[in-house]
């Protein structure tokens, strides 16, 4: 994954260095029509100067003879043919690589040329000036070495200005973006957006909170419903559990009809338990729970105690409690909460069972014997479990999720060597 | 004894007193939150079953005002909302006991004498049942004067018993009193039959006159 702004950093560089590499033939080019344009204006002036010079001394033929050859002996840049000739001739230009050697070294230097004439004494004289000029590959090294410096300078300048721009420019962006991450249904807090300059970000927190307003709207009234329809029907319950409790007590009923009110009875009961799940479930989000501190070690003796007495076989349960735990909690909710975990170990565990409780390191863990691995993605949601052959509500586990990311709480499952472990960090 | 039945679904109210009058109870009835208020100032009850949510007004209100009143009343608020804190708000006012609605009508009754006999007999409450002799303080048995040793799930399920003589109580009845306030609890009937099988066997031991009788596919009775 790349960040949003990498990406016009990466085409922009990439635009940067295009037009800077093409603008090296084209910098030369622009340089050296420069360069020989004055070097021609040059050779011109030199023309005119060396025609002046010879003119001045106004000499005799012989005596001009003796001026070229000693003109051409100082100035080797200029050559003055001793050939006389009655018209000019055109001038032309030219550039040539000539090999030259100075300082004892030979090297191949490039000259710009003027073929020309000079006049004197009204009679013309041949004229070659050639003036060194620096050499094409020269230059375009010079223009490219420079050209690199300034792509070196542009990409550290994009880098150091994408570095602020994203701190500074998109930091509503990213505000919004932690807001929208910590944010929990369950929890009923809304996120409150800042405000921006740039449009784009207003317009995204503006529909961001009205999408955010109605998911809690309708998530208060689905949990609104689940508490009132649980409600409704505990009236209703009540009234047919007491018809039923009522009817067994006729004498006169055959064992066939006793049969039919016992099944009638336990999807009564079974009802009865769905609905009171359901109306804990509703409300352990409301904030209605006071918080004390609670000494789990202490609970779970005392928990550990109860389901003793119900099972004839207390041996099952074995007990590795070596640290105190105290978390600040509802007492009733925590209660629940491991409750749920001990019943669920002692429903679903294979025969001879063995309960293992552990707590230490804040951690509660519950272990059972089992035969194959449970679902761990299904395992805490409402009514995964529950079936016509398990008979639990199927809500016994979502309630201790429910109830530990209330206090944010750990909830774990793992399955090694045969046994199942539920684990509770505090 | 007098209860005073304070439930505004007309139904469940007289399935309770339907229930209750076997045993010797004289029902009254209040639907609502004025009636209530009338039955409660006029007259002296053994026992006020209070259902919180009444037409016309929080039942809250009336408890308050019978521990106002100084009445010695005894209270058990039923209610539809169930929630831990209204349970923990009402005891707290004075409420002796307190049953989430929907209850069995064993559950009930086994309530209201446990609270009439604690009203009645105050610190010595001795209970005396032929030959079982039962300490409801130190929560002790005796048959013909030897000591028993039950469980505290065994001794719970005989004052159930005790609390609904010659009723049959249902196979669920008993298993959602041995769970008690456990959310999530047992429907296994196993655990019922083996807390039942081994207080029958204590008190045969003993030699009680075997009066706890198995009723076939429903449940069992107390037949005294």
């Amino acid at each position: 994954m790349t960040k949003l702004l990498n990406k016009p950093l990466k085409a922009f560089t990439l635009y940067a260095i295009l037009i800077l590499v093409c603008s090296i033939p084209a910098y030369y080019l622009i340089v050296d029509s420069i360069w020989m344009e004055e070097l021609d204006e040059h050779n011109y002036i030199l023309r005119e100067q060396t025609q002046e010079g010879f003119n001045k001394l106004r000499p005799t033929s012989d005596e001009l003879s003796q001026s070229i050859g000693l003109w051409n002996k100082i100035q080797p840049t200029s050559t003055v043919f001793h050939e006389a000739q009655n018209s000019p001739i055109s001038d032309s230009i030219y550039t040539i690589n000539r090999i030259v050697s100075h300082n004892g070294q030979t090297e191949s230097d490039r000259f710009r040329g003027l073929l020309t004439a000079i006049k004197i004494d009204g009679k013309y004289y041949k004229l070659r000036i050639e003036t060194n000029v620096e050499e094409a590959d020269e230059t375009v090294l010079a223009i490219s070495l420079i050209t690199c410096i300034f792509i070196t300078l542009l990409i550290v300048g994009f880098i150091l200005l994408n570095k602020r721009l994203s701190k500074r420019i998109w930091q509503p962006f990213y505000n919004t973006l932690e807001q929208i991450k910590s944010f929990d249904l369950n929890q009923s807090k809304t996120p409150a957006f800042s405000n921006s300059d740039i449009e784009e970000f207003q317009e995204l927190n503006q529909s961001l909170s009205k999408l955010i307003k109605n998911n809690l709207t309708i998530y208060n009234q689905q949990k609104e419903f689940t508490q009132n329809a649980s409600h409704e029907l505990q009236t209703p319950l009540a009234l047919l559990k007491t018809k039923l409790d009522l009817l067994v007590q006729d004498v006169s009923l055959t064992e066939h009809q006793r049969q039919t009110i016992e099944t009638l009875d336990e999807s009564l009961a079974r009802i009865t338990r769905i609905n009171k799940n359901l109306l804990l479930l509703a409300g352990i989000e409301n904030k209605e729970y006071s918080i004390a501190s609670v000494d789990i070690k202490l609970m779970l003796s005392s928990l550990v105690k109860r389901f003793k007495e119900y099972t004839d076989q207390p041996d099952t349960i074995t007990e590795d409690v070596y640290e105190a735990v105290t978390v600040s909690a509802n007492e009733s909710l925590t209660e629940v909460m491991i409750s749920n975990l001990l019943s669920n170990a002692i429903r679903h565990g294979s025969d001879n069972n063995k309960i293992h409780i552990v707590l230490k390191d804040r951690t509660l863990t519950i272990s059972n014997s089992g035969t194959t691995s449970l679902k761990s993605e299904y395992l805490f949601k409402r009514f995964a479990s529950a079936s016509s052959q398990s008979p639990g509500t199927g809500l016994g586990l979502a309630i201790v999720k429910e109830i530990a990311d209330k206090y944010a709480w750990t909830v774990s499952y793992a399955y090694k060597e045969n046994l199942h472990f539920f684990s509770i960090k505090f | 004894m007098k209860i005073l039945i304070i439930e505004d679904e007309k139904e469940l109210a007289l399935n309770m007193a339907e229930y209750l009058n076997k045993e010797d109870y004289r029902c009254e009835f209040a639907e609502n939150f004025e009636q209530a208020v009338d039955k409660t100032s006029s007259f002296n009850y053994d026992c006020i079953l209070l259902d919180l949510m009444l037409p016309g007004g929080d039942g809250i209100k009336i408890l308050e005002t019978l521990k106002n009143q100084n009445k010695q009343d005894g209270v058990i608020i039923i209610s539809a909302k169930g929630s831990l804190n209204d349970k923990i708000k009402g005891l707290q006012l004075g409420a002796d006991d307190y049953l989430a609605k929907p209850f069995h009508l064993s559950e009930l009754s086994a309530r209201i004498y446990s609270i009439i006999r604690r009203k009645q007999f105050g610190n010595s409450n001795n209970l005396i049942l032929h030959e079982l002799q039962i300490d409801l303080l130190a929560k002790t048995v005796k048959v013909h004067d030897t000591d028993i040793s039950l469980t505290k799930k065994e001794f719970d399920l005989l004052l159930l018993f005790i609390g609904n003589k010659n009723r049959v109580i249902s196979k669920n009845a008993l298993a959602e009193h041995l769970s008690g306030d456990m959310a999530d609890m047992f429907d296994n009937h196993d655990f019922v039959y083996a807390h039942i099988k081994n207080l029958k066997k204590k008190l045969t031991e003993a030699g009680y006159n075997n009066y706890l009788k198995t009723v076939y596919g429903t449940g069992y009775k107390w037949e005294a």
